[in-house]
């Protein structure tokens, strides 16, 4: 588990979807244990997005199924993602398609970007516990610490990614830039 | 953070303290079936589709 002085204390914790459908899914919930304990033992405020509560309980198809899984998420505080959210999603979407050209729509999810916002906007405030290491650039973000959970038999890497604000002002600087090389071809 | 989301921050700083991860694991089981099921009937919708 990463040292209890790795994030500020009552630093807040996001979590990936990823986390709660393998935790879900694996039927190993008990090994997810010591990750949850971190949290609250270190005062991190565990939030889910709204984002994440559509992807966990929407399509449930009936009402006890949407009961059932609306309820084991209660205890997570939901942050509802705004519009500079949205923004800053789309354009992170941009800075990953031109760090990585080879990346496609469907690699780049709008929910990982959404995350990724959460990280920007909320800077060394927040910090975000996933299941996909590779959803969050480390040309843009730190990987801080990574646990690998053992779930029946296949190995779980959970990584807990902040903000670098470094690494963020030169993704922006390259962006900039990219509009410049554009332009300047164009003549 | 704004005054509202510290605000929540607070509030779910308390409700950390109450966090109940014994009945969270617990009820996951349950969730995980739920969730398997979803998977399972989109799949079917997707092969249907093919």
């Amino acid at each position: 588990m990463p040292k209890s002085d790795l994030f500020p204390r009552y630093s807040s914790a996001i979590l990936d979807a990823n986390i709660l459908m393998q935790l879900a899914r694996g039927k190993r919930a008990e090994a997810y244990r010591p990750i949850f304990e971190f949290l609250v033992k270190n005062g991190h405020e565990i939030f889910l997005l709204d984002a994440s509560k559509f992807e966990l309980v929407g399509f449930a198809g009936n009402k006890t199924d949407y009961d059932y899984l609306s309820n084991w998420i209660s205890q997570f505080t939901i942050l509802s993602a705004r519009r500079e959210d949205v923004e800053a999603a789309i354009v992170l979407s941009s800075f990953y398609k031109l760090l990585d050209p080879s990346l496609n729509v469907k690699q780049i999810s709008f929910c990982d970007c959404l995350y990724a916002a959460q990280l920007v906007r909320y800077k060394e405030n927040i910090f975000l516990v996933t299941a996909d290491i590779h959803d969050f650039p480390i040309s843009i973000f730190d990987i801080k610490h990574i646990e690998i959970i053992e779930d029946n038999r296949r190995a779980t890497i959970v990584a807990f990614v902040s903000y670098n604000d470094e690494k963020w002002k030169s993704a922006q600087s390259k962006f900039s830039e990219s509009a410049r090389t554009i332009r300047n071809a164009n003549i | 953070m704004d005054n509202k989301t510290k605000e929540k921050t607070k509030e779910g700083k308390e409700e950390n303290k109450k966090f109940n991860l014994d009945k969270f694991l617990r009820d996951s089981i349950k969730a995980g079936e739920i969730l398997e099921k979803k998977e399972r009937e989109e799949k079917e919708r997707e092969y249907a589709e093919v």
